[in-house]
């Protein structure tokens, strides 16, 4: 491995680190949401919301080699995009979260950086 | 805008609100591509770091609170000063109906986040069309 790849490397393992705590903040706002939703309390300003907070993870937990995450914050942004949120769905949401909390609780894949 | 810059060091614009997203990209392409990278939280601080800094390209995020992504390329390409700057989506949002809604845009690409940040710098080269 080069200099240039050691120095990424360190760098790239720092920034995941706040990364990660970025996204476990965003998976107990989003678990808010959904209790707020399931109650039927859920407004438009935080559906929206939601959906930006799903999206943000599913972009960002990948990058820093928690990609088990990415695939269920797809699904919570899908269903925070539907107009209301299904109930059915909205049953699935809790076990997405605990998805992305089980795979930001694992050591990152190493070969991501 | 979109040649190599006279002092042959590229010089890219990462626009993302996202804290952790812009820093890995902005060290990725300084470190791994050896570029000067400029970097911005909004759509609004993007388009005056775009008018200032003059970069060779930008990565733009699309899903931002405020100005999205297509807002701020509009406001870009309607610019005499910037338009001619080449932008890269890169989102999280990339599923079949979001390519067709930016058909009508004139990006330069679409990257996927998550994104590999060692393989970022090259995947921006190649749909730029630049070189080793």
């Amino acid at each position: 491995m080069s200099s240039a790849e050691d120095r990424s490397r360190a760098a790239f393992l720092s920034i995941g680190a706040q990364a990660k705590q970025s996204n476990l903040d965003r998976v107990a706002q989003l678990q808010d949401a959904v209790v707020r939703a399931l109650d039927g309390h859920l407004d438009e300003a935080g559906r929206l919301a939601a959906r930006r907070l799903a999206h943000t993870i599913a972009g960002s937990a990948g990058t820093f080699g928690f990609g088990q995450a990415t695939g269920p914050a797809h699904h919570l942004e899908d269903l925070f995009a539907a107009t209301p949120a299904r109930p059915a769905e909205l049953a699935d949401a809790c076990r997405w979260l605990d998805e992305i909390r089980a795979a930001l609780a694992s050591d990152p894949a190493d070969d991501d950086y | 805008m979109t040649s190599e810059s006279a002092v042959g060091t590229r010089r890219v614009l990462v626009v993302d609100d996202d804290d952790s997203i812009r820093e890995v990209a902005q060290m990725a392409l300084e470190i791994v591509g050896g570029w000067q990278v400029f970097a911005a939280g909004s759509g609004t601080e993007a388009l005056r770091r775009a008018r200032a800094e003059l970069p060779d390209a930008v990565l733009l995020d699309v899903m931002m609170p405020g100005m999205d992504g297509p807002t701020t390329f509009s406001q870009l390409h309607a610019d005499p000063a910037t338009c001619d700057i080449p932008v890269i989506f890169l989102t999280a949002k990339v599923q079949a109906g979001d390519r067709r809604a930016w058909t009508h845009l004139e990006i330069a690409g679409v990257i996927a986040k998550p994104f590999d940040p060692m393989t970022l710098a090259g995947e921006v080269s190649e749909l730029l069309g630049w070189g080793p």
